[in-house]
């Protein structure tokens, strides 16, 4: 109201005489430079706090990660031992002795040499190579490892994108 | 004010300059005593992770045919975690009777195990091996909570697996044959070391011992998740095919138990090989051990002996079916033909011996085939002496008598060959070891070496593995030549002389639809000091066929049978037997269907 009266006194420099000095007044209050260095801090800490809760995230899903893996070797080598087991229990459902005996109790019965028929087919030769996949394991002869991804930290992130970023930058990139 | 500050300041200044001067003392004596150094380090490093030794699983073992002979079953070991049981809460007393109920263990001794560690310092220790999984498996379904439980089943099983924690259940890969009984002195078995490894023991298991177990893997588990790495490719144990065919095995097993028990005789082998390649078909062998009760070997000992395998591991002194050799060297050097005769008077003396027939009686003027027919000893000992020592025993050590064939079966002995130049030798042996006395050698020496009749003079090297896999291939093994101790043409004049000899005999032999050659053995049993006067033989038939492409090769041996003592009564009769499977099993046609394929 004072210096809106002012100006339609038309009081020009007085007015703006006491308008520089109220913001040197301001800009020089200390509790506005405690506010000003408070909030600085603020954001700082804000910042910190922010790359904290990311690295501890990253690192926290990370170990979770490993633990997985842990675990999931460990079942890999549990379901591998019951393959096994389960292709020696094959092994014996399907043994000589178990054979014949099924065989009997459908009936069936050993040949006598002078009941065998042979058949002459010209030019067939019998094949007489026994081909036996023995591999339970064979998923693992395919080589495999884990991604970055999975064991390296958020600076090796970082410093793996910003590589990235420079060779880029530089034209080197594929 | 300002003095006190100074004061602190110059003392925090020594306190770390100390704690500096401190830490680097005692790195410079670290870095001097290795000994503390490497302790320390392995301290560091079992903080940062651990070593584990990962066994890859043993190869399987298959048979010719592709049939399962050996394998591994998930087994568990159980023990005690000491760290998780809770003395109070009377842990000891859930796991000595889950232990009792499921895995048939003493509950009194477990529980005083588990009150009772060995030793303080004792966090683990195994209370029972070789658990079947289906136990284990009964008790971890009891203890899975399940969403159609009841609130209170929920509770009483949380509070049982609470009790249990210290009931460790640890699986592993143990060996397992689907018939323990066939071809058991083949296979093997597989013990355990001290340091509780599995470790092939004879037969196969043995032989290939190293190739069957893999190699075991060394891997670094970290602690920190962070740094865990996917395990590397393990490759598992190479597998074996077998040459020996299943079913052709247990049906020449059954025979010869079936004739062991019929001649009452002591022990036996049969042996039933491809002469073309070596491969051996069928090894029978009596008595067998069953090798998942391997400990039990004491069972089939003799007179206190233990004999795994006989048809590569007992010599025996195989008598009239090494005629077979002697006339074949003879025909080879040329010293007699098929026409050559010769009048026998009944006796005749060797190096100072006086050697008679097995009768007893001459028998006048006889060809070589007559010979042979008759199994004129006095005859073949004459064929002997015009041969000579020399050419004679290089004939001999040619079949391989006095060494080991070489079959890939652990436990193969070399026979006894007396040499002229061997202190012990006398020339009457020239007479003796041309009717197979004073010479021993095993049931596949014999057979390997006959195997040279029927395969144009060349002995195949026997052998029982067909082909390895490895890493997911298959590599199929090569047959070999052993030796070539005669010619073609000799191989086959003496398999003609002793194929008419069968038929002129009307032997027991001979076998409906294939034509066959033979030789019937009977070895007297020497007494040491004594000599042969035992009255105990062994009794032996080396067979082969057909005559005009042979492709079977069977060698049966009775150890003191007691029905008969001859040859042509108790082991020429199990010839047609074992080749009426072979035909069958085997896919080898009647004469008459394969010639009409020519």
């Amino acid at each position: 109201m004072t210096l809106a009266r002012s100006f339609k006194k038309g009081k020009g420099e007085w007015s703006m005489n006491s308008l520089r000095r109220l913001a040197q007044a301001y800009s020089t209050t200390p509790w506005r430079k405690q506010i000003s260095t408070g909030m600085l801090i603020l954001v700082i800490l804000l910042g910190v706090i922010l790359a904290a809760s990311l690295y501890l995230d990253v690192t926290a899903r990370t170990l979770a990660l490993g633990r997985a893996i842990i675990m999931m070797e460990n079942e890999i080598t549990e379901v591998e031992m019951i393959n096994a087991h389960l292709r020696t229990q094959l092994g014996i459902l399907k043994s000589s002795a178990m054979m014949e005996k099924r065989a009997l109790e459908m009936g069936f019965r050993r040949i006598e040499p002078d009941e065998e028929i042979y058949l002459i087919v010209p030019g067939y030769v019998p094949l007489d190579q026994t081909l036996v996949s023995s591999s339970s394991r064979k998923a693992q002869s395919v080589s495999y490892s884990l991604p970055p991804i999975y064991t390296q930290s958020l600076l090796d992130w970082l410093k793996s994108k910003l590589d990235a970023w420079a060779n880029s930058e530089r034209g080197s990139s594929p | 004010m300002s003095q006190d500050f100074s004061s602190r300041y110059i003392l925090l200044g020594t306190l770390f300059t100390v704690l500096a001067a401190l830490i680097f003392g005692q790195h410079v004596s670290l870095l001097l005593d290795h000994q503390r150094g490497e302790i320390l380090e392995e301290v560091r490093a079992s903080h940062l992770g651990s070593i584990w030794t990962i066994h890859p699983p043993r190869g399987l073992i298959f048979d010719r045919k592709g049939q399962l002979l050996a394998g591994n079953e998930m087994v568990y070991e159980v023990g005690i975690d000491y760290r998780a049981v809770n003395k109070e809460a009377d842990d000891a007393h859930t796991i000595a009777l889950t232990s009792n109920v499921y895995f048939g263990l003493d509950y009194y001794k477990v529980k005083v195990t588990v009150e009772n560690p060995p030793n303080p310092q004792q966090v683990y220790l195994p209370l029972a091996k070789g658990i079947e999984k289906d136990k284990v498996d009964k008790l971890q379904n009891f203890l899975e909570i399940r969403d159609t439980d009841s609130r209170l089943e929920r509770t009483e099983k949380a509070r049982l697996a609470r009790h249990l924690r210290g009931l460790v259940l640890q699986p592993y890969m143990k060996r397992v044959y689907p018939e323990p009984l066939l071809a058991s002195n083949v296979m093997g078995f597989v013990g355990y070391t001290q340091q509780a490894l599995p470790l092939g023991y004879f037969g196969v298991e043995a032989k290939y011992n190293e190739m069957l177990a893999g190699t075991p893997v060394k891997l670094w588990v970290p602690n920190d998740p962070r740094l865990v790495q996917d395990f590397p490719p393990i490759p598992e144990g190479a597998s074996l095919i077998l040459t020996i065919d299943r079913e052709l095995q247990a049906a020449v097993e059954k025979i010869l138990e079936e004739n062991i028990q019929k001649t009452k005789s002591e022990t036996g082998v049969i042996v039933v090989l491809d002469p073309k390649t070596g491969e051996v078909w069928a090894m029978a062998s009596y008595p067998r051990l069953d090798i998942s009760r391997y400990w039990d070997y004491e069972a089939i000992s003799q007179k206190g002996q233990f004999v795994f395998n006989r048809a590569i591991s007992a010599m025996y002194e195989p008598g009239s079916v090494f005629k077979v050799l002697t006339m074949a060297s003879a025909l080879d050097k040329g010293v007699v033909t098929e026409d050559t005769t010769y009048l026998d008077k009944g006796a005749i003396e060797v190096g100072g011996l006086v050697i008679y027939n097995w009768d007893r009686a001459g028998h006048g003027k006889q060809s070589m085939q007559g010979c042979m027919q008759l199994s004129l000893n006095v005859c073949l000992a004459w064929v002997a002496t015009q041969l000579g020592a020399a050419d004679l025993y290089t004939y001999l050590q040619a079949f391989g008598i006095g060494h080991t064939t070489g079959i890939d079966l652990d436990g193969e002995r070399a026979g006894i060959l007396k040499l002229p130049q061997d202190p012990l030798w006398s020339e009457s042996e020239i007479g003796t070891n041309s009717f197979g006395q004073g010479v021993s050698a095993t049931p596949i020496q014999m057979a390997a070496a006959i195997s040279a009749l029927a395969n144009d003079g060349k002995i195949m090297r026997p052998h029982i593995v067909r082909a390895i896999i490895k890493d997911g291939e298959q590599f199929m093994i090569t047959p070999s030549v052993s030796s070539i101790p005669i010619s073609a043409k000799t191989a086959r004049t003496l398999t003609e002389m002793l194929a008419r000899s069968l038929e002129a005999e009307a032997s027991s032999a001979l076998v409906d639809g294939y034509r066959v050659a033979g030789k019937t053995g009977t070895g007297e049993i020497a007494i040491p000091g004594a000599g042969y006067t035992s009255g105990e033989t062994n009794a032996s038939f080396a067979g082969w066929g057909p005559v005009d492409d042979p492709r079977f090769l069977v060698y049966i041996w009775l150890e003191k049978p007691k029905t008969s003592i001859w040859g042509s009564e108790v082991a020429a009769p199990i010839f047609p037997k074992v080749v009426e499977q072979i035909a069958l099993l085997m896919n080898i046609p009647p004469d008459r269907y394969r010639k009409a394929t020519h």
